[in-house]
């Protein structure tokens, strides 16, 4: 209950400073922390949860992204559409890739999303060139009509989405890792997944299931990056940002709820800052990579987190619970 | 003894790779009965449980279990039809507490009833949100053995139930056991022949993976005198 609260607070006291950093930061790099949070929602999920790291999430960013583009492209001109066409055409790829990706163990199966990543990328970028004119991509600016109650084709409007979008994501993720057995049972597949299946539990659709939650959950980001944008071309699915996903989880820390964003903020906010001065930004998210892994392996927030336990337990002792 | 059995072994041979492990295993064991398995390290002990559990498949032979062919199943399978595993190295869920293993126990098996598992183990009433990280090695055990009974299982294989166990925790267990019998049988395997003197109706010896002997004599089990086979 005690964690439960405290989440609820979190969540609210994020609101409340995402809302009063609106006017001190720029609009656009919010609007990408937001998003790009959302994003590694479902990879801090699949690595802290299940310990299933992946490097094919670009993969499934392309496919959400794809789906709301190509929908915008060819066949309407409403966000709200393209965006739920990009989160159904994610789901339905994930639960076909799921099927065979979740039955290797780790190492294979980060890997062979890795590996997919590489296929989905050639896929968008010359096998459906036609359709999707590879690296150009499809621009969609001029085909998006302003859309009712919040209007996505304004800044504002995006961000304000983007961010109710993902407050409703977290509030998912929060009942999913505290509140529910799934959650539960996920953690379980991570610690020891044979003892799971000692108390009758068939794993494979355990990690199914959390596989296309989180990968769906990638591919809304991705429909709302295209919205966002007004375009999509293949680098999206590009494996150079192929670690991009694991990185912010992992900075921020894996299986945490507000790792994923304060993840997004730091590697977004580096990318943003430090590659006015510096080409090669990407030096300085490594190294504090492996700074913050060398502190504890547990992220930023993970770590904090520890930290506040080991307080709390300072101050009250826990019961030995002798009979 | 006119009951039927419940589980049958024939002719089970198991390997690991090219090294054979375990050599035409007969085996049964009745409702409710109390049954050990003891022998070296090494025997093939834990092997043959693995096998009866579905956690290793068998190069030739059969485990029958209500007449059902368990060979092929799944352990998943063979769990949610009442054959429960506990294995020897002690492992909860450590990051749950042992509220949230019961209830992992008690979703998958739709038995929310945990009074039975109170009743045998009291102190994990008191332990209910600690941790399994921060339980001991008896507590855990007290724990796997509480999160198996949920469901209500007719055969409980429990490998090495004393290891790294204080004295007055096996006597407890003991008790425990003979509770539990009531309600199903139990196969356990191991070597701490004084615990199995006071728990086991029926021991089989087993020596470099072959069942040498079958102890039905209360007295010699008692007397551990079997321990000549081992």
């Amino acid at each position: 209950m005690k964690r439960f609260v405290n989440s609820w607070t979190g969540i609210f006291i994020v609101f409340i400073l995402l809302y009063l950093l609106k006017g001190l930061l720029p609009m656009a790099f919010l609007t990408e922390v937001v998003i790009f949070s959302i994003y590694a929602m479902g990879c801090s999920f699949l690595i802290g949860r299940l310990g299933l790291t992946s490097f094919g999430q670009p993969a499934f960013l392309a496919f959400g992204a794809y789906g709301a583009g190509i929908y915008l492209y060819y066949f309407g001109t409403n966000s709200y559409v393209a965006i739920l066409v990009g989160v159904l055409a994610s789901l339905v790829i994930n639960m076909i890739v799921g099927t065979f990706l979740v039955r290797l163990n780790s190492s294979y199966f980060t890997l062979c999303n890795q590996a997919f990543c590489v296929v989905t990328f050639f896929i968008f970028q010359k096998a459906l060139v036609k359709w999707t004119f590879g690296d150009n991509g499809l621009l969609l600016i001029s085909r998006m009509d302003p859309t009712p109650v919040i209007d996505l084709t304004s800044s504002k409007g995006i961000y304000l989405f983007s961010f109710i979008v993902a407050i409703l994501v977290w509030l998912f993720f929060n009942y999913l890792m505290k509140k529910s057995v799934f959650g539960a049972t996920c953690l379980c597949v991570k610690d020891n997944e044979e003892k799971l299946r000692f108390l009758g539990y068939k794993t494979f659709n355990i990690k199914w299931l959390a596989f296309v939650i989180a990968n769906t959950v990638a591919g809304l980001a991705g429909a709302i990056y295209t919205v966002y944008f007004c375009m999509v071309n293949a680098n999206i699915a590009s494996v150079s940002s192929a670690s991009e996903a694991v990185a912010i989880s992992m900075l921020g820390g894996a299986g945490t709820l507000f790792g994923p964003l304060v993840g997004s903020f730091l590697f977004i906010g580096l990318k943003d800052i430090v590659s006015q001065f510096i080409s090669h930004w990407e030096v300085l998210v490594g190294f504090l990579l492996i700074i913050v892994m060398l502190a504890g392996e547990k992220g930023i927030v993970g770590s904090l987190e520890t930290y506040l336990e080991k307080r709390k337990a300072r101050k009250k002792p826990v019961a030995t619970g002798v009979v | 003894m006119g009951r039927p059995n419940m589980v049958e072994v024939r002719s089970l041979n198991a390997a690991y790779g090219q090294s054979k492990v375990l050599f035409d295993i007969e085996l049964n064991i009745k409702p409710n009965e109390r049954v050990a398995i003891v022998g070296r390290n090494g025997a093939g002990k834990t092997t043959l449980l693995k096998c009866m559990a579905s956690l290793l498949t068998p190069t030739t032979g059969s485990v029958i279990y209500e007449g059902t062919e368990l060979v092929g199943k799944r352990s998943y399978e063979v769990a949610r039809m009442g054959l429960k595993y506990i294995d020897q190295d002690k492992h909860v869920f450590l990051d749950l507490t042992v509220r949230e293993n019961l209830e992992l126990s008690s979703y998958a098996t739709g038995d929310y009833n945990w009074d039975k598992v109170f009743k045998h183990f009291p102190k994990l009433k008191i332990l209910i949100d600690r941790k399994g990280a921060f339980l001991s090695g008896g507590e855990r055990q007290m724990l796997m053995i509480g999160r198996a009974i949920l469901g209500d299982p007719k055969v409980l294989l429990i490998d090495e139930p004393t290891e790294g166990l204080a004295p007055s925790i096996v006597d407890d267990l003991v008790t425990t056991f003979h509770e539990l019998s009531k309600d199903c049988a139990i196969l356990t395997v191991g070597q701490n022949l004084s615990f199995v003197s006071r728990v086991a109706e029926r021991v089989y010896a087993m020596k470099e993976g072959k069942l040498v002997a079958e102890i039905t004599d209360e007295a010699e089990i008692k007397n551990n005198s079997y321990s000549h086979y081992l």
